[in-house]
């Protein structure tokens, strides 16, 4: 099974004709649907959705062989995981948070700092949330100059960056 | 109510002095600031600063259409980690 990602999940039954409320991950809500099917987290069972609404935040959808609100009932906190391949191709420096989570951070000398534990941004531009040795948190934003090289080939990416620099 | 015109921006002495040292320096390394309610700028745009969120400084890389606006709105005080789904983060 090729690799996977979490896109969304069952929050719970929507009305009593088996229908079921959905929340997605994606960064536009109801692209989800364009990664079908979805696999548990083991990859073991396949959900395929049709999409009817939306209400608030959530997604409305219904999927065959649940018919009854008690069957919705069932699959509630069902987290739903989508191949990677299934996400459009990116544009260049562009990156998705999945591909770049669990990198290895080096500096320009080859010392290793430690590994993206997230992706976070807070308007201003993208921060790479590097954890390294006893849990220390070093953030980095995500630009050219500070991290030059992105190689997913070798799931590394080198930053030049001087943390204590005031 | 609205900050009135005449008053000019608001931006802490200490930030102003940090920026422009770093400016003639020329060095790309991250501006450390507690000051929150300093006024983003012009002659910041193209400075990192570090902005203090009561617990760590969060890199805020100034661009033009930030100018205006307050440290504080970039570093946000609680943080929510959501899932990473599709979300895509642009190198710029």
């Amino acid at each position: 099974m090729a690799s996977l990602v979490c896109v969304g999940a069952i929050s719970g039954a929507h009305g009593v004709s088996g229908r079921l409320r959905i929340k997605s991950f994606c960064q536009t809500a109801t692209d989800i649907f364009r990664y079908q099917p979805f696999y548990d987290a083991a990859g073991q069972r396949e959900y395929i959705f049709s999409f009817v609404g939306s209400k608030g935040a959530q997604l409305i959808a219904e999927m065959q062989d649940v018919a009854t609100r008690q069957q919705a009932q069932e699959l509630k906190g069902t987290r739903l995981f989508a191949a990677r391949h299934r996400f459009p191709a990116t544009e260049p420096d562009e990156y998705y948070h999945t591909d770049l989570i669990g990198l290895t951070v080096v500096d320009g000398g080859g010392q290793v700092l430690g590994y993206v534990h997230n992706v976070v941004n807070f308007g201003a531009s993208d921060v790479l949330e590097v954890v390294g040795d006893e849990k220390r948190q070093i953030q980095i934003p995500f630009t050219r100059s500070a991290v030059p090289i992105v190689d997913l080939s070798t799931r590394r990416v080198v930053v030049d960056w001087n943390e204590d620099a005031a | 109510m609205a900050r009135s015109v005449w008053k000019g921006p608001f931006v802490d002495a200490d930030v102003l002095r940090k920026a422009e040292r770093a400016r003639e320096s020329g060095r790309k390394d991250v501006i450390r600031i507690w000051s929150r309610r300093s006024t983003i700028l012009p002659q910041f745009v193209g400075l990192t600063f570090g902005v203090h969120n009561g617990r760590k400084f969060i890199p805020v890389f100034v661009t033009e259409n930030m100018i205006g606006q307050k440290f504080g709105e970039y570093s946000p005080t609680r943080t929510f980690h959501g899932h990473a789904g599709d979300r895509k983060a642009k190198r710029s």
